[in-house]
């Protein structure tokens, strides 16, 4: 064959690869991306769409609405009922409300994302099982899907198995670095056992990711708070206030940076933001502000505030919560606190100490060592406080402040206990992680028993 | 046979796509994108890639990023791997001012920073300079692979050359962050793995492959010479491999692959072994190669190679992975300008590859034409100012005049400064090209052939600075040395593979080209050495159109300067005219050879004529004629007197040789001698002893020739005639009455010497007055007329019956007459004798 003719056929061989691509290029500009969603109405599904934008941003709130309004829009969406149940259900009871609209609905037209997000949903938190079922199930044919992958991630943690969960998180984000929930749950899983420099890189690549969403500024307020640095955490709290002046992990994070700082009217007023939202409104209801009030009364040895404020509140609606507990055995109410410890054990199942959920079985140590300390049985306070600082340290959000007044409670055991040693190793190690925090936070009425004791 | 393909169109296509992925690279970086002059770390994944280098004056340099620094992410986008980073930064514009997140110390925080991204530029100083240096080099081997393309060697160095470009271009950019940024560093990391092997590839035949040759024939070195010869794409699959086992080894330890310049370090390390392999091969070829000046060049080039690369291979395992990027850049591509500039100069000194090119006349004559140019533009200039201010008339035919102008006048004024810049500044050069020139007229028009001979061995060397130059000349199978240094062999064997290769390429050929033979018949390599031992080191066939004369054999020239395109022409065509000078010497000489040979042979055939007997002598009542004509200068034929005791009787002897001329004329000689020996130091000898004496000697002469012979003897006053005929046609008997017959024959009649076994027998037969005897030698019948039609026996028996003769005088006139008549002017084609007898009345003589 002439040389002339190879090239010409290179040649053509060439154009024909040419064309094609060029064909390609063209379906692939004018091809519409399929939507996850089932529903017909285009504004429903736009709504679905914004809806999950929140809900990636946690902003359950606006999320809810978003949800609320494809559900108007499309009565029939499984997405809508899905996400508003998970933005909204408050309880078992609701939660199954939802189940059984979705039931209602014609199963054929789900999608496949809508499929395994009913699935889950029906699951509920505690069916460890057919949560990993329905994830696996759905990574099996969506092996890169971000959501489903950080679901698999989530349910390590659930399951207390951490380094896999670290794991894990970690492989997610090597190949989807964008997703930026993960980079949140990485930076809190490794902050709350204790790497905090490598915590701070993950919150400051998502808020580089999203400056403009409240969640790192958040989660960087509650590191700066949890390592002394409380100039650089109050900026936080505040830009992510700027952010979303509604966000109420925000105003819940500024409440605990002044009570450990000390700042107890900045305290208060920061309740009062919270109670002022709207957005708030299951933290306030669910006794938040509240027994931060009463804490805050606690702190400065003022027990006719607490009373006032504990007068002021609701009944919690699970019969207990940190504010009541406190005052009752401030007040030497032991048996009203042993009730509340119950409550708090029926809720937890018959082993509390075998709770699958973390802060369950934290708060209900956390209970009995308040307690016990109050009965001046330091050394049990010691040992259930030390229990409570194992499961505590993995909570997320604002709840990490407690593992912070647990381990202040527990030196304070360990001192009346008279195991100065023990006591003072902890303070140690406790102020290698925040310099200032014994500086600050004191508790007047454990303070007058170790006088009492000293002397 | 299997074709032989000629690979050097699909080489210009790879150098044509290696040029266009160079050109693709470049036009990439020149392209308007944005560019914020960061240079990642190729085949990094994970959270943070590594920055290896910052563009000094960059959009990163100007932010403060630092090598070393992790880059976390651009534009609000976290970063998994480079190519991410190209992308996103594809999708900003110039001018864009963008987030950087950048972490420096470990203990820290990431922190962000803004970048405003700006133009593209094709890189720093060192960038540009490791482009250009890759071009340098490719143009380098384009010139070799044109000027040499039937040459492997070239060809691979042509292929060395194309993968250098790809890699200094391709490998060694800054990232683009375009779509095909990722396709042309890969690219440039193929051409990388490739440049191992083909360095070595070129190192083992640089210029040529003589170590290889001097073992080619040792049965220890044959797996070596295999791999060497036929095995080239054995090694050049090494690299890849290395790298796939490279990539293996990390997967399967479960490590990241450490990438330096696009590659494991494991390949520069063999890229290291493949350089010391190569520099050892090149070293080795320096020693075996003969020519001091082809030596020079090699251990040039060594050097050029050892300085210029071993930093390159050094400094990319030592200093890329830490260094900034300009140590880098300094230590390591800095000294690789080594390369391209030893081996260009090499090239032009040295001739290697045997390429010659001239420089400095090629610059004059460009400098000239842009002389000339530049007036004409000066001329033009003024024209149109002057045509400006003409009459308007005027104005539309100054430009046709001027262009006319230009045109008739250009190329003679450009022609004419040339002429002067010759004189100027190549006189030197212009002398001996004029010299050679001259030497050339001189030898065509010389017809003395030792003229010649001394004007080549002489007068050449002394013009062109060869130490010696000889000439041989082919005689028989061998070469035997004319004129030249007796140290010179005085023979020299004829090789056809010498020989054709000599033919192939007209003019001078290294004798080193003719080494490379040797592989294919080891007697060449032989003949080689022998040549080399001499000093000689260039030879040239001398051959005309009718037959191939010799060689000519050149020593080195003094001062080791290479002769010029133009001076290889005039000697080639030199050797041309001296082939054609001694062609026409030689026929000259063979002539008049061939006249000293007619005279001689002139001088022979009047001896031989003078040996015939001018007077017979015949006892009374007989007389007898006798007539012998040669058909040459001399002949074979014959007739003598022999000399016979008995004065009454005489003996006549008619003989013809087998052969002609010369051959025949001795054999003639020689038989006759011995006849006339015999019969005069053995008297009483009867004819068939005497046959049969001479028989014996003359078969002692030689086998191959002998001698057809009559005899006859007659005796006074007596009617016998005692006759013997060996060899010879029958007497013919002719009565009075014209009736003609044969005389019996005997029975062995084998001519004399033609074997040794005799038994020749006399006869006897008596004739009547009035009767007349005949002999006659073969050329009587074989005469042939110009139709080519045979005399034959039956016309000379119709001539003899019906002549009109009475005397053997009248007879022998008469057969001869008619014998000329039939041949009709035409000379005869064998010798002609006749002898002829008859019984009269008294003692008669006559003349022969």
């Amino acid at each position: 064959v002439k040389l002339w003719v190879k090239i010409a056929l290179a040649a053509g061989a060439l154009l024909a690869c040419l064309g094609a691509a060029l064909l390609g290029g063209v379906y692939w500009w004018f091809s519409e991306e399929e939507s996850p969603w089932s529903s017909e109405s285009a504004e429903a599904r736009a709504e679905l769409d914004a809806g999950y934008r929140d809900f990636e941003k946690a902003y359950y709130a606006d999320a809810a609405l978003h949800f609320e309004r494809a559900r108007e829009l499309d009565p029939k969406s499984a997405a809508a009922l899905v996400f508003l149940g998970f933005t909204t259900s408050e309880s078992e009871s609701q939660r199954a409300d939802f189940v059984k609209q979705i039931d209602a609905l014609d199963r054929g037209r789900f999608t496949d994302v809508e499929r395994f997000m009913v699935r889950l949903f029906k699951a509920g938190k505690q069916d460890f099982e057919e949560r990993q079922a329905a994830v696996e199930d759905y990574l099996s044919r969506h092996p890169d899907e971000a959501f489903a992958r950080s679901m698999r991630c989530d349910l390590l943690w659930d399951r207390k198995q951490w380094d896999d969960a670290e794991a894990c998180y970690r492989a997610l984000l090597a190949e989807q670095p964008q997703w930026v929930q993960a980079q949140d749950r990485l930076g809190l899983l490794v902050m709350s056992r204790g790497r905090f420099a490598e915590a701070e890189d993950h919150f400051v690549t998502y808020r580089y990711i999203a400056p403009n969403q409240a969640g790192p500024h958040y989660s960087l307020g509650i590191l700066y708070l949890l390592s002394g640095r409380y100039q650089e955490s109050e900026a936080a709290f505040t830009r992510a206030l700027e952010t979303k002046s509604d966000f109420c992990p925000a105003l819940s994070g500024l409440t605990h940076l002044y009570t450990v700082w000390g700042k107890y009217p900045q305290a208060l007023e920061a309740i009062g933001r919270t109670e002022a939202q709207a957005a708030c409104r299951i933290l306030v209801q669910g006794g938040f502000t509240c027994s931060r009030r009463i804490f805050n009364a606690y702190l400065q040895n003022d027990l006719a505030k607490a009373v006032a404020a504990d007068a002021a509140c609701a009944p919690p609606p699970m019969g207990y919560s940190l504010g009541k507990h406190q005052l009752a055995v401030w007040q030497g109410d032991f048996a009203k606190a042993a009730a509340m410890e119950e409550a708090i054990g029926r809720e937890a199942g018959s082993d509390p100490a075998k709770q699958q959920i973390p802060f369950l079985s934290g708060f209900w140590h956390y209970f009995r060592g308040v307690r016990l300390i109050f009965e001046d049985r330091f050394g049990e306070a010691a040992e259930e406080f030390k229990l409570a600082e194992g499961e505590l340290r993995y909570w997320t959000g604002d709840n990490a402040i407690l593992a912070f007044v647990n381990n202040v409670h527990w030196v304070y055991a360990l001192e009346l206990a008279g195991r100065d040693q023990e006591a003072q190793a902890l303070r140690r190690q406790i102020s290698a992680i925040n310099p200032h925090l014994f500086d600050t936070f004191k508790i007047p009425v454990l303070e007058a028993k170790l006088a009492a004791r000293r002397n | 046979m299997k074709k032989e393909t000629n690979p050097t169109p699909l080489l210009l296509i790879l150098g044509a796509l290696a040029f266009g992925l160079a050109g693709l690279s470049i036009t990439d970086m020149l392209l308007p994108r944005p560019y914020d002059g960061l240079v990642l770390e190729a085949g990094k994944q994970g959270v943070g890639i590594p920055i290896q280098g910052v563009v000094a004056g960059s959009p990163a340099d100007k932010a403060g990023i630092r090598q070393g620094d992790l880059l976390f992410g651009i534009a609000r986008e976290p970063l998994a791997d480079p190519r991410h980073a190209a992308r996103v930064l594809q999708q900003h514009r110039i001018g864009d001012r963008i987030y950087y997140l950048i972490k420096r110390e470990a203990e820290k925080p990431p922190v962000e920073t803004i970048l405003q991204l700006e133009r593209r530029r094709i890189g720093d100083g060192p960038y540009f300079y490791a482009y250009s240096l890759g071009f340098a080099f490719f143009f380098v081997g384009l010139f070799v692979l044109v000027r040499q393309p039937g040459l492997l060697t070239s060809r691979v160095f042509f292929s060395m050359s194309c993968l250098f470009l790809i890699f200094l271009v391709c490998r060694l950019r800054p990232p683009t962050y375009s779509g095909i940024d990722s396709v042309i560093m890969g690219l440039g990391t193929v051409a990388f793995l490739l440049l191992a092997p083909a360095f070595l590839h070129f190192y083992v035949l640089f210029p040529r492959p003589a170590w290889l040759e001097s073992v080619a024939h040792k049965p220890r070195w044959r797996q070596v010479v295999w791999l060497l010869q036929r095995g080239w794409p054995l090694l050049y699959l090494v690299p890849e491999l290395v790298f796939g086992l490279s990539w293996l080894v990390a997967k399967v330890r479960g490590e990241e692959l450490v990438l330096l310049g696009g590659a494991p370090k494991s390949s520069w390390w063999l890229l290291g072994l493949f350089l010391l392999l190569g520099f050892a091969a090149l070293g080795a070829n320096a020693n075996h190669i003969k020519s001091q000046r082809e030596r020079q060049g090699v251990w040039m080039v060594l050097l050029g190679s050892l300085f210029g690369l071993a930093p390159f291979v050094i400094a990319s395992i030592w200093l890329a992975a830490g260094e900034p990027t300009s140590t880098y850049m300094l230590f390591g591509i800095l000294p690789l300008v080594l390369v391209p500039i030893t081996f260009t100069y090499a090239i032009v000194r040295f001739q290697l590859l045997d390429i010659q090119i001239i420089l400095r006349r090629s610059l004059l004559y460009t400098l000239t034409t842009a002389l000339v140019t530049g007036l004409y533009a000066a001329g033009i200039a003024m024209f149109n100012v002057f045509a400006s201010s003409a009459r308007s008339t005027a104005k539309g035919v100054v430009p046709f005049l001027l262009a006319l102008a230009i045109v008739l006048l250009f190329d003679p004024l450009r022609r004419r400064i040339q002429e002067l810049l010759d004189r100027s500044f190549f006189a030197g050069r212009s002398k001996l090209q004029t010299a050679l020139t001259e030497l050339g007229e001189a030898m065509t028009a010389q017809v003395d052939l030792q003229a010649v001979v001394r004007d080549l061995v002489e007068r050449l060397p002394q013009i062109l600075g060869f130490r010696f130059t000889a000439l041989y000349r082919m005689r028989g199978a061998t070469l035997e040395r004319v004129a030249g240094p007796l140290e010179l062999p005085a023979n020299l064997p004829l090789l056809p593979e010498v020989q054709r290769q000599l033919q192939r390429r007209r003019g001078l050929n290294r004798l080193d080209l003719l080494g490379a033979l040797s592989l294919r018949a080891p007697e060449v390599g032989k003949f080689v050495d022998l040549l080399s031992r001499s000093g000689v080191e260039a030879v040239a066939d001398l051959a005309s159109r009718r037959r191939h004369i010799g060689l000519v054999l050149f020593s080195g020239r003094d001062g080791q300067t290479p002769l010029e395109e133009e001076e290889l022409e005039l000697l080639t065509r030199l050797i041309d005219q001296t082939a054609l000078a001694l062609e026409t010497a030689l026929l000259l000489e063979e002539t008049a050879q061939q006249a000293e040979l007619e005279r001689e042979l002139e001088i022979a055939a009047t001896i031989q004529a003078q040996l015939l007997p001018s007077n017979l002598r015949i006892p009374s009542g007989w007389q007898v004629a006798a007539s012998c004509r040669p058909a040459r200068i001399v002949g074979g034929d014959f007739f003598a007197q022999l000399p016979l005791p008995r004065k009454e009787s005489s003996a006549l002897v008619f003989g013809d040789v087998s052969g002609k001329s010369v051959s025949g004329a001795l054999m003639m000689m020689a038989a006759h001698e011995v006849l006339y020996t015999l019969t005069l130091a053995m008297p009483g000898l009867e004819p068939a002893e005497l046959f049969e004496l001479t028989n014996r000697r003359l078969c002692a002469v030689g086998k191959r020739s002998f001698v057809a012979l009559g005899y006859l003897e007659t005796s006074e006053d007596s009617g016998k005639l005692k006759y013997l005929v060996a060899g010879q046609p029958p007497l013919l008997l002719r009565r009075p009455d014209g009736e003609v017959s044969e005389l019996p024959l005997a029975t062995h009649r084998l001519p004399l010497g033609a074997m040794a076994k005799g038994g020749y027998c006399q006869l006897e037969v008596d004739l009547q007055p009035g009767e007349l005897v005949l002999g006659y030698s073969d050329g009587v019948t074989d005469a042939r007329a110009p139709s080519g039609e045979f005399y034959g026996e039956a016309r000379l028996l119709q001539v003899v019956s019906h002549a009109d003769v009475k005397t053997p005088e009248e007879l022998v006139a008469a057969v001869l007459k008619s014998v000329e008549a039939f041949v009709a002017g035409a000379s005869l084609y064998d010798d002609v004798t006749l002898v002829a007898l008859g019984r009269c009345s008294r003692g008669n003589e006559v003349s022969a």
